[in-house]
């Protein structure tokens, strides 16, 4: 099935140079804002649809990497003048037609295995670089010199006119404001409507457009009247979808962004790629599931490119299908176990994603290390934990593992703070791990009887926590059958309360919390 | 792998015979060296499909050899030559390019192989050194012949003896690592629009050493299927195969038609006036006001009734002694012009048409 099999990205918008590799069906660009997930969906328009071929040279500006621009300032000579260089990666069909995209035309071969594709080139035109010097020795970037090219891995030109894919984009965010290149009504036309129909219906249209001024007494002088100018008023661009008279734009963004997804992943509108560019925005919970079933039934039959900010999408979505963009090598998850991508799948946890996004983690189990923790952090390192870029994150039960395969995936910082549960082998198991690993540490104290955090808390701050923790006489404070003395077994039965109450008191420490705190400081 | 070559005769129907070996399921490319020929091919394969099937391309074999050689590879080509990258904006078909020896001594404009110049003017390729280029560069031959592979089930090739020097090198290379190929050609037609015929494959080679040469190659060789003309009657097969020693039989079909040489005044009058009978000359044909051709142009032409005007190396050819002579190109395009009747073949010696011509000349 054709599809896109990477982008490779050079000089343009944040990108130096980076390629991000795509997974035939599904795919899930993460990362925080600004990362340049939108920009990576854009380059993909740019390539196959050719957005911007008519668009006036000023957009350049906009599209060049800053630090090609800050460069080419400090040092103003042709040879520094700002390009830009986008490249998509085809998996076709081998129909003869498909011939036409093969070639090594494309950038950093080993110039040996022909590979199919189209690249787009936006610098200085050759012929053009005498007239530009004046501008370009004042310091200036001659952007009205530059030219738009796009060309297939075999070395012809291209034109989206006969694209071997179909794409078609959906940008929620942008859904009222930025709707100048009326982008998706126009490619869900020109994908769905025959090239023979699309052709005469502009030609009725423009021949109509011609007759409106036509009757009318609008003259100037003797020679000249009023008449339309049929370049302002191509067809493509005013074409709207409308739905039971209405157009779709005036049902409120919530609908209009369902329509228009469901719209797009109907198999029989002949898209091979579509890409929803944040689905969650402007939906309920409700239909955000829906929007996740739809995208789930089509994704065998084409390639589906999203960006989210929400961790309900990325886990129930699968998390092999995710890529993380966070620096210039971009992080795929498609190697992952299957159990682990399960896992997630099924725990429908709301703090994948800021996990995944974090820099450096305190992964914790529960909510009393949740609560203190960040107290705990500051007494010890004097600093916060905001400071240092460390997110604290509760993952609850006992599925801190399922997290250490993705942070070893994603090479993250890490410690791990958790309860021994009076479990001699947990503790030798997490000694063996601490041995193999450099960037993930687990801490836990190496004393079975105080087998979690409460029990470590109470044995180090007993005369504190007795003052503190009231208790009444006639209670017997039992944890799961068992007697703790009153003191702990309030805390224990009452883990966040007691967590709240301890928050600002001056505590001791226990030691395995104060080494965990101290290990990742050290990493800072 | 099916790998074969066809020889047919004048008028055979080797177009017809290869268009319609097309299956319209697989991949094809359709290839011949002339853009006439290109628009036979055409022609006939929408007569057999009623379009061009989707999986089918048909292009001259220069630019098949310009899109899929060159075009995809120029990254391969400006580094062997180690010289900067430019935008190369097609091929050029204009300007000769300078050879090495000139006027019998060397050439200083000559560029060296070594020089992308030597290929490339104006930043277009010399189209006439593209198959040197293809042959010249490491590795390219074999990187587009697998891409090729990869999109094309068979190769069809027409008048496959139009093929020489550089461009029969490179077509023997497709022809050995192609997945399957199928030629059609006439032996007795090569060179005829050429100036000489140097170089390979033709130059001192009989029909046998020609056939051999093509086994050579593991292409199987079929010279029965099309041996008999469509076109001529029997009386033109039986005059071409006695005066110009070449195996042609008419087909089954019977075909009404004679040859006759003319030498009666009012009958060359009646014939050079008659605008339905096509008049075929040696050269400059265009000079002269009746309807006429030049013999090497009219190839792959058919034509109802004919009258070949002789050159001075025919003067006896009514003779029943006459010799061949051993100006190969120059019988060969004779063959030409003579098989070009469906029907009447009217001849007309040098000497009796000089007697009439200067009526028809143009006026400038």
């Amino acid at each position: 099935m054709n599809n896109i099999k990477y982008v490779r990205l050079m000089g343009f918008r944040k990108f130096k140079d980076t390629t991000i590799t795509f997974n035939e069906h599904l795919n899930i660009i993460v990362g925080e804002n600004e990362a340049g997930k939108s920009t990576v969906v854009e380059a993909i328009e740019i390539v196959i649809n050719q957005l911007y071929k008519n668009a006036d040279k000023s957009i350049i500006k906009e599209l060049i990497n800053i630090e090609d621009y800050n460069d080419f300032k400090k040092h103003p000579s042709i040879e520094n003048l700002p390009k830009i260089y986008i490249e998509v990666g085809l998996e076709l069909d081998t129909s003869i037609n498909s011939s036409t995209y093969s070639g090594i035309e494309y950038y950093d071969t080993d110039r040996k295995t022909n590979n199919t594709g189209i690249s787009f080139k936006c610098e200085i035109n050759d012929e053009l670089k005498d007239i530009a010097s004046n501008i370009i020795s004042n310091g200036n970037i001659p952007y009205e010199c530059y030219s738009f090219k796009w060309k297939t891995f075999a070395g012809t030109p291209y034109n989206s006119l006969i694209k071997p894919i179909k794409y078609l984009g959906i940008n929620t965010s942008n859904i009222e404001t930025n709707n100048t290149y009326n982008n998706y009504n126009k490619s869900l036309f020109n994908n769905k409507i025959q090239e023979l129909d699309r052709v005469k219906a502009k030609g009725n249209y423009s021949e109509k457009i011609d007759k409106i001024l036509e009757d009318e007494i609008f003259t100037i002088d003797e020679n000249r009247k009023f008449g339309i100018n049929r370049k302002k008023v191509i067809l493509e661009n005013i074409i709207n979808i409308v739905e039971g008279g209405v157009p779709i734009e005036n049902k409120g963004s919530g609908m209009e962004n369902l329509i228009k997804t469901k719209m797009a992943l109907e198999k029989k509108n002949n898209n091979d790629i579509i890409s929803i560019e944040e689905p969650e925005n402007h939906l309920s919970y409700n239909n955000l599931r829906k929007m996740i079933k739809e995208i789930e039934d089509r994704e065998k039959s084409a390639q589906i490119i999203i960006t989210t900010h929400s961790s309900m999408i990325v886990s129930s979505l699968n998390l092999k299908n995710v890529i993380l963009l966070n620096n210039s090598i971009p992080k795929r998850f498609n190697e992952l176990d299957d159990t682990v991508a399960d896992y997630f799948n099924k725990s429908d946890n709301n703090k994948l994603l800021e996990f995944i996004l974090s820099k450096r983690v305190i992964l914790v189990e529960g909510n009393t290390e949740y609560i203190l923790f960040p107290n705990f952090y500051e007494k010890i390192n004097k600093s916060s934990i905001d400071k240092d870029n460390i997110s604290i994150i509760s993952v609850g039960g006992l599925g801190y593992k399922n997290f250490i395969y993705i942070a070893e995936i994603l090479n993250k910082e890490m410690v791990v703070i958790t309860d021994n549960d009076k479990n001699e082998e947990k503790i030798k198991e997490i000694n063996d791990y601490n041995q193999k690993s450099t960037n993930i540490k687990i801490y836990t104290d190496q004393d079975k009887n105080r087998w979690t955090i409460e029990v470590c808390i109470y044995e180090d701050n007993k005369e504190l926590l007795d003052r503190i923790i009231q208790v009444k006489d006639n209670a017997k404070y039992y944890f799961n059958g068992i007697d703790y003395g009153k003191t702990l077994g309030k805390m224990l039965n009452n883990k966040t309360d007691t967590a709240i109450k301890i928050l600002n008191e001056n505590i001791e420490i226990p030691n395995y919390i104060k080494g965990a705190m101290q290990w990742i400081k050290k990493l800072c | 792998m099916d790998k074969k070559i066809m020889l047919a005769v004048a008028g055979a129907g080797k177009t017809y015979e290869l268009c319609h070996s097309i299956n319209k399921q697989q991949r094809n490319f359709l290839l011949a060296y002339t853009n006439e020929n290109i628009k036979n091919i055409e022609k006939e394969v929408i007569d057999k499909f009623g379009e061009i099937p989707k999986e089918t391309k048909i292009l001259t074999f220069d630019s098949f050899l310009y899109r899929y050689f060159i075009r995809p590879y120029e990254l391969l080509i400006f580094e062997n030559f180690k010289v900067e990258r430019f935008e190369t904006k097609g091929v050029d078909i204009l300007h000769t390019p300078e050879p090495a020896y000139k006027n019998g001594g060397y050439n200083p404009k000559y560029k060296k192989k070594d020089n992308i110049e030597h290929y490339i003017i104006n930043k277009r390729y010399y189209c006439s050194r593209i198959p040197e280029l293809i042959l010249d560069i490491k590795d390219l031959f074999n990187i587009a012949i697998s891409n090729i592979n990869n999109y094309c089930d068979y190769i069809y090739i027409d008048e496959v003896q139009d093929f020489r020097k550089e461009h029969y090198k490179v077509l023997e290379k497709i022809i050995k690592k192609c997945n399957n190929i199928l030629m059609v050609g006439d032996y007795w037609q090569h060179s005829v629009s050429g100036q000489n015929n140097s170089g390979i494959p033709f130059k001192d080679t009989t029909y046998q050493d020609y056939i051999d040469k093509l086994k050579k190659i593991d292409l199987k060789v079929d010279d029965t299927t099309l041996k008999k003309s469509r076109r001529c009657s029997r009386n033109v097969c039986n005059f071409v195969r006695k005066k110009l020693n070449i195996d042609i039989e008419a087909s089954d079909i019977l075909k009404e038609g004679n040859v006759s040489f003319v030498s009666n005044d009012s009958e060359i009058k009646e014939i050079l006036e008659n605008d339905d009978i096509v008049k075929l000359l040696n050269k400059n044909s265009k000079i002269y006001s009746f309807h006429s051709i030049n013999w090497s142009y009219s190839k792959g032409d058919t034509y109802k009734d004919i009258c070949v005007i002789l050159t001075d190396d025919y003067q006896e050819l009514e003779n029943e002694n006459f010799i061949l002579s051993k100006d190969t190109i120059t019988n060969n395009q004779l063959y030409v012009a003579l098989t070009r009747a469906s029907r009447n073949v009217y001849i007309l010696t040098k000497d009796k048409f000089y007697e009439h011509r200067k009526k028809y000349l143009k006026k400038c």
